[in-house]
C-alpha cells in the first residue's frame, strides 16, 4: 500500500511542481503575449469599449511614423553602445578580480556590485547632476583639466552615448559577478598543462579561459541584449526621450502612444516589431556563437 | 402555519429588495438608504488634502452618502487603464479633454437635473468647457482653467546679481509693455562665458513651448486650426515666422537660452534661468520647490507680435466625471455639485495653484511688490479673454499639443529636423490623429 501511494506521490510529483508554474506563467505571460499579438490588429484605445479589426493597419501606419523610426533607431545604437562595452569591461574586472586572493576581492565584489542594488532612478538622478554641461561635476573636472567643455545629455549627438554609460556602469556590476563564478569553475589543471606546454599568459587566456567561458559569454550577450533593448529608466528621469527625440527609444515610444496617448492597438504594434526584432537578433548571436572553436 | 410563514417571509423579502433597488438615497420607511461613492484623485500634493478636508463638509452635509476617497501617484496611467477595463470609481478628476472618453462611452453626460447646459455655459468660462463638449452635451464639469503659457516668473536675486532692477513700470503693469523692452532685459541678464551658456536670461525651450509656439501663430495673424473643424495645417507662412522665432531665441547670436541648456522650469528651480516664460501654475511648482523665502516675481507676458493681443493656449484643465458605469449616478454627481459650487471651487484652485475656470469667483488679494501664488493667479485672470482653444474638434489637443506638435518642435529646435519638416510633420500626424477619431465607431 505505502509502495503505492509512494509510486502515485512520484508520478505527480512533477505535475504538483510543472503546473502551478505554467498556470502562472499562462496566465501572466504567455496570455499577454497572445493579447498584445491581437491587439496589435485592432484600433483599440483605452477611451472607448469597443475596437475594430483594422489588419495590418497598425503596422502600415508605423512604418509611415518617423518617431517609430527614430525610436527604433535608437533603440539599436544604445543596445550597440552597451552591450559590447558591458561584456568587455564586466570581464575585464573578473580576470581583474580574479587574479586577486580572497580578501581584497571579497572586498572589491560588493564595491563593484553596489550600483546593482541601488535604484536606478537615484542613479539617473545623480548622474543627470553629474552630466550638467554648466555645474556638473565632469564639466569641471574638464575645465581643471584644460579639457573642451562637454553638453553630455543636453547634446543630441552625444546624449544617448552619455545615457549608455550610465547603464554600463551599472551592467557591469551585474555581469561581472557571474563572469567571476564561471572563472572560479574552470578547473586550473588546465592552466597548469598550458603552462607546461610553455603558453604565454595571453595564449592562456584565449585558449583555456575564453573557451572555457564561452557558455557565460553566450548567457551574458543575449541577457545584455534584451535587457538593453529595454532600457527605459534613465532616459525617463534624465531626458524623457529629448533633446529633440535624441533619446527616444521604444519602451519610451511604447509608454507615450499606448498609456499616454491611449492608443494601446498601435503601441501593441511597436511592441510586436520590438519583440521579432529582439527575437530575430538573439537567434542570430545563438547561431553565430555556436560555431566550434 | 408554515404555509402561512413562509407567504411573510417572502412578502418581506421582496419588499426588502423593492426598498434596496434602484438609486442611491432612496428611503425605506422613512429612513434614507446610505450609499457609498468612491472618488479618485491624484497623490501629489495638496490634493490630497484639500479633497479629505471638502469629502469631510460634504460628508457634514450629505449624512447619507459615504465618498471613499483613494489616490493614486501614476495617476494618469491608473485612470487610463481603469478606463479600458471598466474599474474606473464613480466619481474621478481627470486632466484636460473628456470628448474620446464620451464618444468611447466611459463617461457620463451632466444632467439637466444637476445644472443644464445654459447654466454650465453661464458660469464657466468658455475655453474651459470646449474639450468637454462632445454631441451637444458637456461630459463633466472643469476646476480650472490651464493656461500654457501667458506669464513671465523672474528670480529676482538673479537680475540684482547682475546690478539690475525689474523696472517699476513691470510692477505697475503687471508686467512688461512690450517683447522688445523684455528682450533686452533678457540679453542683459544673459551670461555666456567660453562660448557655454551660463545663465538663461529668459527660459523658453523645455516645458510649454509648443504652447507658445501655438500662442505665436495666432499673434502673427495665422491660425492652424480649420474653420470646418475637420484638419490642422501648420505650414501656413504664420507658423514657418512662429518657428523662426523660437529659434532666433535659443540659436544663433541673439539668444536667451542656449539650446542645449537646461530647460526652463528645471532651470529656474536651479537658479540658472533668471526669467522664463510660464504659466501662472509656475508659481506653486517654483515656491514648493525652492521653498517659501525666494524673491521673485510673476508677470502677464507682453504680446510677442507689435500689434497682437497677448493670445495664449487656454483649455479645461482638471475637471470632475463621472463614470458611466456608476451605479450611483445621482449620488455622484450631488458630489460634483458639491465640489463645483463657487466657494468650494475658490477653496480648491487656490490651494493647489490653479485658475478657476468658473466666472463667478473672488480674484485673490496680492501684494505686488513681490511673486506669489495668489498674485500669478489674480493676474492671469486679467488675460483670460485672451485664451484660445488650441482645437477641440480634434478630439484629443493633449496629443495633438504635446506630443504631435512637441515631438517635432523639440527636434526643429536642436537643429535635428528643419522648420519645413517639422510643420509638414506636425500637420500630416495632426491630420492622421484627427481622421482616427472621426473614423472611430
Amino acid at each position: 500500500m505505502a509502495k503505492k501511494i509512494g509510486n502515485v506521490y512520484d508520478k505527480s510529483f512533477p505535475w504538483l511542481i510543472v503546473v502551478p508554474t505554467l498556470l502562472f506563467l499562462g496566465v501572466f505571460m504567455y496570455y499577454p503575449i497572445f493579447e498584445l499579438f491581437r491587439q496589435s490588429f485592432f484600433d483599440t484605445h483605452l477611451a472607448y469599449n469597443t475596437s475594430s479589426f483594422v489588419g495590418l493597419n497598425n503596422y502600415k501606419d508605423l512604418f509611415q511614423d518617423g518617431i517609430f523610426k527614430i525610436a527604433l533607431k535608437n533603440s539599436v545604437v544604445i543596445v550597440l553602445y552597451i552591450v559590447p562595452a558591458t561584456l568587455v569591461l564586466a570581464l575585464f574586472v573578473a580576470l581583474l578580480l580574479n587574479t586577486l586572493t580572497t580578501v581584497p576581492r571579497e572586498i572589491f565584489t560588493p564595491i563593484y556590485f553596489l550600483p546593482v542594488v541601488t535604484s536606478m532612478v537615484a542613479i539617473s538622478v545623480v548622474w543627470k547632476w553629474i552630466y550638467d554641461p554648466s555645474f556638473g561635476l565632469l564639466n569641471y573636472i574638464f575645465s581643471r583639466l584644460g579639457l573642451p567643455q562637454m553638453k553630455f545629455i543636453s547634446s543630441g549627438e552625444q546624449a544617448l552615448g552619455s545615457i549608455a554609460v550610465v547603464q554600463i556602469w551599472r551592467d557591469v556590476g551585474f555581469y561581472f559577478v557571474i563572469f567571476l563564478a564561471a572563472l572560479k569553475s574552470i578547473p586550473r589543471v588546465l592552466y597548469e598543462a598550458a603552462e607546461i606546454d610553455g603558453t604565454n599568459a595571453f595564449q592562456r587566456f584565449r585558449y583555456v579561459t575564453v573557451p572555457m567561458l564561452r557558455p557565460t559569454i553566450i548567457f551574458v550577450l543575449i541577457v545584455s541584449t534584451m535587457a538593453a533593448f529595454k532600457i527605459f529608466t534613465p532616459i525617463q528621469v534624465m531626458t524623457d526621450g529629448g533633446p529633440g527625440n535624441a533619446t527616444t527609444v521604444l519602451v519610451l515610444y511604447i509608454i507615450q502612444t499606448g498609456i499616454e496617448n491611449m492608443m494601446i492597438g498601435y503601441a501593441s504594434a511597436v511592441s510586436v516589431v520590438m519583440f521579432f526584432f529582439v527575437m530575430i537578433i538573439t537567434a542570430v548571436q545563438w547561431i553565430f556563437t555556436q560555431r566550434k572553436v | 402555519m408554515k404555509k402561512l410563514l413562509s407567504i411573510i417571509l417572502v412578502v418581506l423579502l421582496a419588499t426588502t429588495f423593492a426598498c434596496g433597488g434602484g438609486d442611491d438615497t432612496s428611503t425605506s420607511g422613512g429612513k434614507e438608504k446610505k450609499v457609498t461613492i468612491t472618488y479618485w484623485a491624484q497623490a501629489s500634493m495638496p490634493y490630497p488634502l484639500v479633497n479629505e478636508k471638502l469629502i469631510e463638509e460634504f460628508e457634514a452635509a450629505y449624512p447619507n452618502i459615504k465618498v471613499e476617497f483613494e489616490t493614486f501617484p501614476e495617476y494618469r496611467t491608473k485612470t487610463n487603464t481603469a478606463f479600458s477595463t471598466n474599474t474606473t470609481p464613480d466619481v474621478l478628476q481627470l486632466y484636460g479633454g473628456t470628448m474620446n472618453h464620451a464618444k468611447g462611452g466611459k463617461v457620463a453626460a451632466v444632467p439637466e437635473s444637476i445644472m443644464s447646459k445654459a447654466e454650465i455655459e453661464s458660469i464657466y468660462y468658455p475655453a474651459s468647457l470646449a474639450n468637454r463638449l462632445y454631441d451637444g452635451a458637456y461630459y463633466g464639469l472643469p476646476i480650472e482653467i490651464n493656461m500654457e503659457a501667458p506669464g513671465l516668473i523672474v528670480n529676482n536675486e538673479l537680475v540684482q546679481a547682475q546690478g539690475l532692477e525689474i523696472p517699476s513700470a513691470w510692477i505697475e503693469n503687471n508686467g512688461p509693455a512690450t517683447w522688445d523692452e523684455l528682450y533686452e532685459f533678457a540679453r542683459k541678464l544673459t551670461i555666456i562665458e567660453g562660448g557655454v551658456m551660463k545663465q538663461a536670461g529668459l527660459g523658453v525651450h523645455t516645458g510649454t513651448e509648443s504652447a507658445t509656439f501655438l500662442s505665436l501663430i495666432w499673434q502673427y495673424g495665422g491660425d492652424y486650426r480649420d474653420p470646418t473643424n475637420m484638419k490642422v495645417d501648420f505650414t501656413i507662412p504664420e507658423a514657418k515666422q512662429a518657428a523662426e522665432f523660437l529659434l532666433s531665441l535659443v540659436d544663433g547670436d541673439g539668444l536667451v537660452h542656449d539650446k542645449s541648456f537646461v530647460g526652463r522650469l528645471d532651470g529656474f528651480n536651479q537658479t540658472v534661468v533668471a526669467m522664463s516664460i510660464a504659466a501662472p501654475w509656475y508659481a506653486p511648482a517654483v515656491e514648493d520647490s525652492l521653498g517659501g523665502d525666494l524673491d521673485y516675481q510673476y508677470f502677464n507676458l507682453p504680446p510677442y507680435v507689435d500689434g497682437s493681443d497677448p493670445y495664449y493656449v487656454a483649455e479645461g484643465g482638471w475637471g470632475y466625471v463621472v463614470s458611466a458605469n456608476s451605479k450611483q449616478q445621482e449620488s455622484a454627481w450631488k458630489f460634483v455639485k458639491f465640489m463645483s459650487d463657487k466657494a468650494n471651487t475658490e477653496y480648491f484652485t487656490g490651494a493647489v495653484g490653479a485658475v478657476p475656470a468658473r466666472k463667478d469667483t473672488d480674484v485673490p488679494d496680492y501684494d505686488p511688490s513681490k511673486g506669489s501664488v495668489e498674485k500669478a493667479l489674480a493676474i492671469s485672470q486679467e488675460v483670460v479673454e485672451f485664451g484660445r482653444d488650441p482645437g477641440a474638434y480634434t478630439m484629443d489637443t493633449s496629443q495633438l499639443i504635446w506630443t504631435i506638435v512637441r515631438q517635432n518642435l523639440r527636434p526643429m529646435m536642436q537643429g535635428d529636423l528643419t522648420v519645413d519638416e517639422a510643420l509638414t510633420n506636425m500637420t500630416n500626424q495632426g491630420n492622421k490623429m484627427i481622421q482616427d477619431y472621426l473614423n472611430r465607431e
